[in-house]
C-alpha cells in the first residue's frame, strides 16, 4: 500500500476570524462503491445502499442511496480540516434534506456565523451546507468549533 | 383496509397503532447495545451496529480512509503529538461507527437492519421506508486508539406527523457514549423517521 498523503493545515486563530468568513470548500464525489463501503464499515448491510432493484422496490428510490450519516460525516470534515491541530469540534448538528446517489457530487460550504469568548476560549459558530451538482441542498448543518487565541499557547 | 385509528391527526392501522402504543410506553427507558442475535430474541428491540466500539488505530484509519478524510490528526503520530490532543485521535464523527443513535428495528424495518431479519410487509402493508432526519452531536473527550467505547440510548420521544405523501413516525433517541475510563466522550440526539403511505 502506498503511503497516504495526509492533510496538515496551518493553525487558524480566533483573533483572525471574522463573522461572515467563508470556510474552505470541500468536494465529495459519490460512487456506488463509496456509498456501499461506508455503509458496510458502519455496519449497515441494507441492500438499499448497493442494490438498484432493492432501492427501487423496497425504498421507492431511483438508485442506491448514501446513508444519511455519511453526508453528516462529510459535512463535519469541512470544520475538522479548518480548525487545525489546536482547534476542536465541540458540537455538530446535521439535517439531511435530499438523498444522495451514485455519481452525485456534493460541494460542502461553510461560513462563520458568530464568534465569541466563552470561559476564556474562542468559540466559533459555523453554518455548513452541502450543495448537489444541480444546486439543490442535500444537508444543512451547524457546528461549534473552538480555536486558540494568539499568544495563549 | 377500511378500519383505522388515530394518533393526533394521523390515521393509523390497528397494527401500526399497536406498535406505536407499545413504543410510547417505553419513553424514558434506557437501552444498551445488543448483538443481532440478542436483539432477535426480543419483540421490542433496540439494535446498534457498533462496529467501531473497539477503537483500534487500524479501524480509525479505515473509517477516515473510507471518508477520504486524510487529516494528519488521525494518521500522523508526530503531527498529532504537537497538537492540543498530544497524540492521534479519531475524527469526532467516528462515533457514528460506535453508535449512530437509537434505531427502531421492529420487524417491519428489517430491510434497514441487515441480514437475518424477515420482512413483515403482510403486517405493515403501508410501510414505505426510513431515513435519518436529524442528528445532533456533542463531543467531550476524544476517542484515542486503543479506547473501548460503550454506549446507551434513551428513547426520548415518539410521535406522528402527517406529511403530504406519507404519515411520518419520528423516534427520538438520546445516546451517551463513554470510554473505558468512564469519561464522557459524546452525546447524540437523533430521530429516524419511518414513512408510511397514506391510508386513503
Amino acid at each position: 500500500m502506498s503511503e497516504i498523503k495526509t492533510k496538515k493545515v496551518q493553525q487558524i486563530f480566533f483573533d483572525d476570524v471574522k463573522e461572515g468568513d467563508e470556510i474552505p470548500t470541500l468536494i465529495k464525489r459519490y460512487t456506488l462503491q463509496k456509498i456501499a463501503v461506508f455503509a458496510s464499515v458502519h455496519g449497515d448491510w441494507c441492500p438499499g445502499h448497493y442494490d438498484y432493484k432493492w432501492a427501487k422496490e423496497k425504498f421507492n428510490q431511483p438508485a442506491p442511496f448514501a446513508y444519511g450519516l455519511q453526508i453528516t460525516a462529510h459535512c463535519s470534515q469541512i470544520l475538522t480540516d479548518w480548525m487545525g491541530p489546536y482547534g476542536a469540534l465541540k458540537t455538530f448538528k446535521s439535517r439531511t434534506t435530499t438523498p444522495v446517489y451514485p455519481d452525485d457530487v456534493l460541494t460542502i460550504r461553510g461560513r462563520v456565523a458568530k464568534r465569541y469568548l466563552e470561559n476564556g476560549e474562542g468559540m466559533i459558530e459555523c453554518e455548513v451546507w452541502a450543495e448537489k451538482q444541480d444546486g439543490r441542498i442535500s444537508a444543512r448543518a451547524s457546528g461549534n468549533v473552538t480555536l486558540p487565541l494568539k499568544g495563549a499557547r | 383496509m377500511g378500519q383505522h385509528e388515530t394518533a393526533g391527526e394521523v390515521k393509523l392501522m390497528p397494527a401500526e397503532k399497536d406498535l406505536f402504543e407499545r413504543w410510547k410506553a417505553k419513553i424514558g427507558q434506557v437501552f444498551v447495545p445488543q448483538t443481532e442475535q440478542e436483539a432477535m430474541a426480543d419483540d421490542l428491540i433496540i439494535y446498534f451496529f457498533g462496529l467501531g466500539a473497539e477503537a483500534n488505530w487500524t479501524w480509525i484509519k479505515r473509517w477516515a480512509t473510507v471518508n477520504e478524510d486524510y487529516n494528519a490528526l488521525w494518521f500522523d503520530e508526530e503531527y498529532a503529538k504537537n497538537s492540543r490532543w498530544g497524540g492521534i485521535i479519531a475524527p469526532p464523527l467516528y462515533l457514528i461507527s460506535v453508535n449512530d443513535g437509537l434505531q427502531w428495528p421492529e420487524s417491519f424495518t428489517d430491510e434497514l437492519c441487515g441480514p437475518g431479519m424477515m420482512a413483515r410487509t403482510d403486517k405493515f402493508p403501508y410501510y414505505s421506508h426510513t431515513f435519518q432526519a436529524e442528528s445532533e452531536w456533542e463531543f467531550f473527550e476524544p476517542v484515542r486508539p486503543g479506547d473501548t467505547i460503550s454506549s446507551e440510548a434513551k428513547l426520548a420521544d415518539i410521535y406522528w406527523k402527517q406529511g403530504r405523501e406519507y404519515r411520518m413516525c419520528f423516534v427520538v433517541g438520546e445516546t451517551t457514549l463513554r470510554n473505558q475510563k468512564g469519561e464522557l466522550v459524546g452525546r447524540n440526539k437523533s430521530s429516524p423517521v419511518y414513512l408510511f403511505r397514506n391510508i386513503d
